[in-house]
């Protein structure tokens, strides 16, 4: 992996964090949810085996399956997920254990509730002796944050155990080098940026990629926004040649984005068109008398994001726009960018709760220093039940000039030839439990004839 | 919390036949009469309902259709388009061909991950609304009409969980779905509530575990890994299992001649050994995926699908294979018919479980296997599949890549006219 992961505690992650998608992908090897999604994005038993609710939707009983043990062989009891969630959860939602499951009591209707328990780090875990166990198909042998991961097969998982006996995840390996093992037999499976796909067909190794998951857009900072107006916004929007950098920069893995969610997950994309218009953004660039200086920053650990800055920088010259590129700096301090460049993952298939995740975030990062949490509250408020509710919303948040969508991306991963069974959900991520190595075939047959 | 459906047992309507059907009827609805329950038509119903709720009806529209699945024919998008026009008449509204039009309106038909959609945008006062309707279209799944001999498959039963196998218990219409899961066996009454019981096991059960039902009356028997059950439909709670064990797997030949197999340790296959003939050599013990009954020139046999990739047809007794090919799948089964060489074999490609499954059959003769129908592709990997009894039609369990449900089907090989 690419990524630094600091911890394998389900308590230390936020989803919101720069690794967290990371981390997300680690933990749910050996952590479980209450409910996952089956390969349609709908929810489906976890640990729990079934639930109900009440009309209001405000008290939720969830059924705890039997049967399960964590990792150091202690039984699941409803008492001890009621006890994680605890630890998991805000204060605003009320868990108590009886003896057959758990009650959930929320402030107010939430009939997302079951893509929440799916998605978000809501991990059930149990601690003995300051370590943490899980019930996820693998169980931790060795932990190095930051370096290496090692899980061993859980022999007793209720779902069977996984056929893959051990796995050795090496982490902060940058992309080109994680080509380089994979073609030297030292791994099975790596990332792959985007436009390192076509290196990597060439190696002749098999190369998946999901629905786009990412994307990668502008989000104007509330410096920013003191500058720069939504016609200014649309000037820098009309600037930018997507389908160019999808077709050479991405080497054709991803799609062009005009609008929040990608087209596979809201079905309205195409109404947000993608296509520039230079003419139309030196117009309105014009109505603007001065030649500000716009300073582009973007995630420096991300070498996709340093790619896409410098070529939206020179899109935007175009246009008459002259912007500064620059990485963002890597501590929390004080940050003089007008427009971040942001790669944000999508955590559920689910249009409602990706797009509530998104605007939060937006909202979020306009909100100036101590109204953050305030802001962050309200857009969780957002309605976003109906696909017209989404439409105007994210037609708002485009059209109110702090968000440029910009591209699609998804992810990518190049596999070993004796990989099997790779089939990670269409939305990304992974089912390592599912896969299994051809290590030596036809090794087992003793047949006669 | 399961999800699953129970599909009607009938015959599958002829390719000609559903041809024509499409023509004119996918996937939007001309008639309303006709077809007034369609998904479709409902939607359009609804589209049009909410136009209604925010469109002045004064106004003249102009209704400008966009196929954006790219799956429609031009006369079908007109005949959506008039099918839109009309249910607006029927509230009240005006639609105009020629530019007198008021208000345009954009109906676009798209899809994402859950299904389809029909959205009509329409800009107002500088400011652009957008009416949305999801609905699920509706599956009319051609399937295979071949020339010369031909497959076909019939879905009984799809579930969100894994299926082992499936049974019929009963004839025809009125037949009872008998279906094993990883850790019980269900019947499908609702009538009854759905009876179930469970299937004891000391250890966790393996990710790819192996399980079989077979139906003799209102009776069945169940094998899974090393367990083996016996029961009743009529109370299937009552199911009587004997101690997790070594139980060998009982295959049964085209004369209810029988074979035995048994799930061989941690793997997912079987130790079997030939039966010694008269004259044969001592014949050894194989691992094989499947094992399936059949008649080669009168004479029983044992097709076997080896864990070495090959498959071999044995003589019922003898352990010298009358023929052996490879390439094939590791799931086989046996039909009989009243063509080509009266047996089938039914045989999978060998995919693995990301990739979509076909069904093919072959005949054997003079040593040598010979496909007799085009590849029947299935809507995903094959994850199990058994010979009927007697003979009768196979039974498949398919993993939809597109839903991710599990599907039941029988496969049944048809002669050519």
């Amino acid at each position: 992996m690419r990524e630094r992961v600091n911890s394998m505690d389900p308590r230390s992650t936020g989803l919101s964090e720069a690794d967290g998608y990371a981390n997300e992908r680690l933990l749910e090897l050996v952590f479980e949810r209450l409910v996952r999604l089956d390969d349609t994005g709908k929810p489906a038993p976890g640990l729990a085996t079934s639930w109900e609710h009440d009309a209001s939707q405000t008290h939720w009983q969830f059924q705890i399956r039997p049967g399960v043990k964590f990792h150091d062989g202690t039984s699941l009891t409803p008492a001890l997920v009621a006890a994680a969630m605890k630890e998991d959860m805000s204060g605003t939602w009320q868990v108590s254990a009886s003896d057959r499951g758990i009650a959930i009591e929320l402030p107010y209707p939430q009939p997302g509730l079951l893509v929440d328990l799916a998605t978000r780090d809501l991990f059930i875990f149990h601690r003995a002796q300051d370590t943490v166990f899980g019930t996820g198909p693998f169980r931790i042998a060795e932990w190095q944050a930051q370096k290496r991961l090692v899980l061993v097969a859980s022999e007793d998982y209720w779902a069977g155990r996984p056929f893959i006996d051990r796995l050795e995840i090496s982490l902060g390996v940058a992309p080109q080098q994680q080509l380089v093992d994979l073609e030297l037999g030292r791994a099975e499976v790596v990332e792959v940026l985007p436009n390192l796909t076509r290196r990597a067909s060439q190696s002749a190794v098999r190369v998946e990629a999901s629905a786009p998951v990412e994307l990668y857009s502008l989000m104007v900072t509330p410096r920013g926004a003191k500058s720069y107006d939504s016609q200014f916004s649309k000037a820098l929007s009309l600037a930018i040649d997507r389908a160019a950098i999808v077709n050479v920069l991405l080497q054709r893995q991803g799609e062009p984005a005009g609008s929040l969610l990608p087209q596979w997950l809201s079905g309205y994309a195409f109404l947000f068109p993608t296509a520039p218009n230079l003419e139309q953004a030196k117009k309105i660039r014009t109505l603007f008398s001065s030649s500000p200086l716009l300073a582009l920053d973007y995630d420096g650990s991300d070498p996709m994001a340093a790619t896409l800055a410098q070529r939206i920088a020179v899109d935007a010259r175009q246009a008459g726009i002259v912007m500064s590129v620059s990485a963002a700096p890597a501590t929390d301090g004080p940050n003089h960018a007008d427009v971040h460049l942001v790669g944000r993952h999508f955590t559920a298939p689910d249009a409602d709760q990706a797009l509530q995740a998104f605007l939060v975030d937006v909202v979020t990062e306009q909100a100036a220093g101590d109204h953050a949490g305030e802001a962050r509250t309200q857009g969780a408020m957002i309605a976003l039940d109906t696909p017209e509710r989404r439409y105007a919303a994210e037609r708002d948040a485009i059209d109110g000039g702090r968000i440029i969508p910009i591209v699609f991306v998804p992810e990518i991963y190049a596999l070993g030839p004796s990989v099997r069974d790779w089939m990670p959900p269409r939305w990304g991520g992974w089912r390592l439990e599912d896969v299994w190595l051809d290590a030596a075939p036809h090794a087992a047959a003793t047949g006669g004839g | 919390m399961n999800r699953w459906t129970l599909f009607a047992l009938r015959s599958r309507t002829p390719r000609v036949a559903l041809a024509t059907l499409l023509l004119f009827t996918f996937p939007f609805i001309i008639s309303k009469s006709s077809f007034a329950d369609d998904a479709s038509a409902k939607a359009v119903k609804e589209l049009v309902r909410k136009l209604g709720a925010q469109v002045d009806h004064k106004k003249k529209l102009q209704i400008k259709m966009n196929d954006v699945t790219g799956s429609m024919q031009v006369p079908d998008l007109e005949a959506l388009r008039k099918s839109i026009v009309a249910e607006l008449h029927s509230i009240g509204f005006r639609v105009v061909a020629d530019s007198s039009y008021d208000l345009s309106i954009q109906v676009s038909l798209s899809k994402n991950m859950r299904g389809l959609l029909l959205l009509a945008v329409y800009s107002s006062d500088e400011k652009e609304s957008a009416v949305i309707v999801p609905f699920e279209p509706t599956d009319l799944d051609p399937g295979q009409w071949l020339t010369g001999v031909h497959l076909d498959r019939e879905l009984v039963f799809a579930d969100n969980s894994p299926i082992l196998d499936f049974a019929c218990v009963g004839t025809g219409t009125s037949c009872q779905i008998l279906v094993l899961h990883s850790g019980k066996v269900s019947l499908m009454a609702a009538e009854l509530n759905y009876p179930s019981a469970s299937i004891p096991h000391e250890k966790v059960w393996p990710r790819d575990m192996r399980g079989r039902l077979t139906v003799s009356g209102s009776d069945f028997e169940v094998n899974v890994e090393g367990t083996s059950c016996l029961g009743n439909v009529s109370h299937v709670e009552a199911m009587k299992c004997n101690p997790p064990g070594d139980h060998p797997w009982i295959f049964y030949g085209p004369r209810n001649e029988s074979t035995s197999g048994s799930i061989s340790g941690d793997q997912n296959w079987f130790e079997w050994t030939p039966t010694a003939g008269a004259n044969s050599i001592q014949p050894q013990r194989s691992f094989v995926y499947s094992i399936a009954g059949l008649e080669v020139n009168g004479e029983a046999a044992w097709a076997a699908s080896g864990a070495d990739g090959k498959v071999r047809v044995f003589p019922e007794k003898g352990s010298e294979p009358m023929g052996s090919v490879s390439g094939w799948g590791s799931d086989i089964a046996t039909v009989k018919t009243d063509c080509g060489a009266g047996w089938q074999i039914l045989a999978t490609q060998p995919v693995d479980r990301t990739e979509v499954d076909a069904i093919t059959a072959y005949e054997l003769a003079s040593g040598e296997f010979r496909a007799v129908s085009d590849p029947m592709e299935m809507d995903g990997p094959i994850v199990a599949m058994w010979s009927g009894e007697g003979g009768g039609p196979a039974r498949a369990v398919v993993r939809n890549l597109k839903t991710g449900d599990y599907e039941a089907y029988f496969i049944k090989v048809g002669c050519s006219r």
